[in-house]
């Protein structure tokens, strides 16, 4: 689904949270589904992610970790800095994940003092 | 981005990226408009609305065009597609990717 300029998904699995937290921080795991890569769970920590060929070999850095609830990272992609968040929690005995990936992250947006911001929200609106 | 035929994307991205041009942006969705016409209502200069639109057509978002002693902007749509076939891709990325981890997952309990 995308949302203005991010991309979320949400996902439920038939595990608990503590197993799919380590699918998300565990280099050896994250190599399985996401991507060859050199990742550490601690905060301020750079690593890279090889997405070849999809988004080519990116620089990444770890933003927060707060386990087993919430990650977030910023991925650089072609230069430009985009901020992939995972959002974990528990539904019973699965696990409910939300992915979401910003493409343009509000710390990278100019300033405005206008104080009118909702008037640009709508980024579909031209899109469309 | 390294791979070969990736879309400029930082470029079109820098130029969303800034209210001020996302609301350019949708002005000349609505129309061709003048600087006059985009500036009157905006709470800065029309020095800075055209330099805003300045940078836009050096990225290839906008066009511009004279008619008689007026220059009239206008969007090139086939430049945002772009940013849309981003996103999408992006899009795609995760929903196979979240499958995959699930698909990982059940194998590895």
């Amino acid at each position: 689904m995308i949302e203005g300029t991010t991309v979320v998904h949400e996902a439920r699995y038939r595990h608990p949270v503590e197993r799919v937290w380590r699918a998300l921080t565990d280099q050896g795991e994250l190599a399985q589904w996401l991507m060859p890569n050199n990742f550490e769970p601690v905060e301020g920590r750079t690593f890279w992610l090889d997405a070849s060929p999809d988004l080519g070999t990116m620089d990444c850095e770890v933003l927060a970790v707060d386990p087993p609830h919430r990650l977030r990272c910023r991925w650089t992609i072609a230069g430009a800095p985009t901020t992939v968040t995972f959002a974990l929690t528990a539904d019973g005995e699965d696990s409910l994940l939300r992915v979401e990936h910003d493409a343009i992250p509000a710390e990278h947006r100019a300033s405005f003092d206008g104080g009118w911001p909702e008037k640009f929200e709508d980024l579909r609106v031209v899109l469309g | 981005m390294p791979a070969a035929g990736a879309p400029p994307i930082d470029d079109v991205f820098g130029v969303v990226a800034h209210p001020i041009r996302r609301h350019l942006l949708e002005e000349l969705a609505a129309g061709d408009r003048r600087v006059s016409d985009l500036a009157g209502p905006l709470p800065v200069s029309r020095s800075a609305v055209s330099q805003h639109l300045r940078l836009m057509l050096g990225m290839g978002v906008i066009s511009e065009r004279r008619q008689g002693r007026e220059r009239y902007y206008a969007l090139r749509r086939d430049r945002l597609v772009e940013l849309d076939r981003w996103l999408a891709r992006l899009d795609r990325f995760w929903a196979g990717r979240l499958d995959r981890l699930g698909n990982h997952l059940d194998a590895n309990p």
